[in-house]
C-alpha cells in the first residue's frame, strides 16, 4: 500500500487536529471535576486579593511604521532600479502611487 | 482502569505548594531541607511549585494568623482539584506556642480541610517525609 497520502500536508494537517483533538478530550475524560469557588477564577497574588486590570495592547502603530518602511524600501529599490531615458518619468507615477498609499496609512478609521 | 491511573500519575509526582502562614520560619527551614539533596523528598515525585495553579499538596506551616487566613483560603481555592493539605509544624496542627492567641486561627483545619497532620516543633524532616509517604499511601489505598 502506498501511505505517501499520509503524508501530504492536508492529510497530515487533518491527522494533527484529529490526534489533538483526542489528547484533548482524553484529558477532559481523567479531569476532576471542579468545585465552583470564588477563588477559583481569581488571578493568583500569593493569596491577595488583586483587582485584575483589562489592558489591550495594540499593534496598530507598529504596522504603520512597518508598512511605511516596507514600502519605501520597495519603492526606493524601484527608483534605483529603474531604467534610465523617457521611460524613467514611468518611475514618477508609481512614486504618487506610493505617496497615497503610504498616506492612507495615516487615515484613523476608527 | 482509568482511576487507578489517575491515581498512580498523582501518587507519582505530588507537586507541592509550600505556604508559611504564620509559623516562625523553624518549620519552613525543615521543610526546605527535607526538599534538598540530603533527605531528598523529590525522589518520590514531590516537585516545589511557585503557584497554586500548579499544586496538588499545600504544605502549610505556622499557626494561621487572622490576617492570614482569608489569603490561605484564596490560594487553597485557586488550587486545582484534587487538592491535599499538610499541616505542618505543632502551630499549624493546632496553634502549637501561639494557641490562645488573640490573633490566631489555631491550626490550619480551622481554615481548610487537612489532609495529613505532621507535629513537631520544629518538624524533623524525616517526620515530614514520613507524613508524606502517608499520605501518598492513602492515597493509593483510596483506589486499591
Amino acid at each position: 500500500m502506498d501511505f505517501s497520502i499520509l503524508l501530504s500536508p492536508p492529510i497530515a494537517f487533518l491527522a494533527c487536529l484529529a490526534i489533538s483533538l483526542a489528547i484533548y478530550g482524553f484529558g477532559r475524560l481523567v479531569e476532576e471535576k471542579a468545585s465552583p469557588s470564588p477563588g477559583k477564577y481569581e488571578p493568583y497574588a500569593c493569596g491577595e486579593e488583586y483587582q485584575a486590570e483589562k489592558s489591550e495592547f495594540g499593534y496598530r502603530r507598529f504596522y504603520i511604521a512597518a508598512i511605511f518602511f516596507t514600502i519605501m524600501h520597495v519603492a526606493v529599490l524601484t527608483i534605483a532600479t529603474v531604467p534610465g531615458g523617457a521611460s524613467a518619468y514611468r518611475a514618477l507615477v508609481y512614486l504618487v502611487a506610493i505617496a497615497a498609499s503610504i498616506s492612507i496609512l495615516y487615515v484613523d478609521f476608527d | 482502569m482509568l482511576e487507578k491511573l489517575k491515581t498512580w500519575a498523582r501518587v507519582k509526582s505530588p507537586w507541592i505548594l509550600h505556604f508559611n502562614s504564620g509559623a516562625c520560619n523553624g518549620c519552613d527551614i525543615e521543610i526546605l531541607a527535607a526538599l534538598m539533596p540530603h533527605y531528598d523528598l523529590e525522589r518520590f515525585g514531590v516537585l516545589l511549585k511557585a503557584s497554586p495553579r500548579h499544586a496538588d499538596v499545600l504544605v502549610c506551616s505556622g499557626p494561621v494568623t487572622k490576617q492570614i487566613a482569608k489569603r490561605l483560603r484564596r490560594i487553597y481555592e485557586q488550587m486545582p482539584e484534587p487538592k491535599f493539605v499538610v499541616a505542618v509544624g505543632a502551630c499549624a496542627c493546632s496553634g502549637g506556642a501561639f494557641r490562645g492567641c488573640y490573633n490566631v486561627m489555631e491550626g490550619i483545619d480551622k481554615v481548610i480541610p487537612v489532609s495529613a497532620y505532621i507535629p513537631g516543633c520544629p518538624v524533623r524532616p524525616e517526620a515530614i517525609i514520613d507524613g508524606v509517604a502517608k499520605l501518598l499511601g492513602s492515597l493509593q489505598k483510596k483506589t486499591a
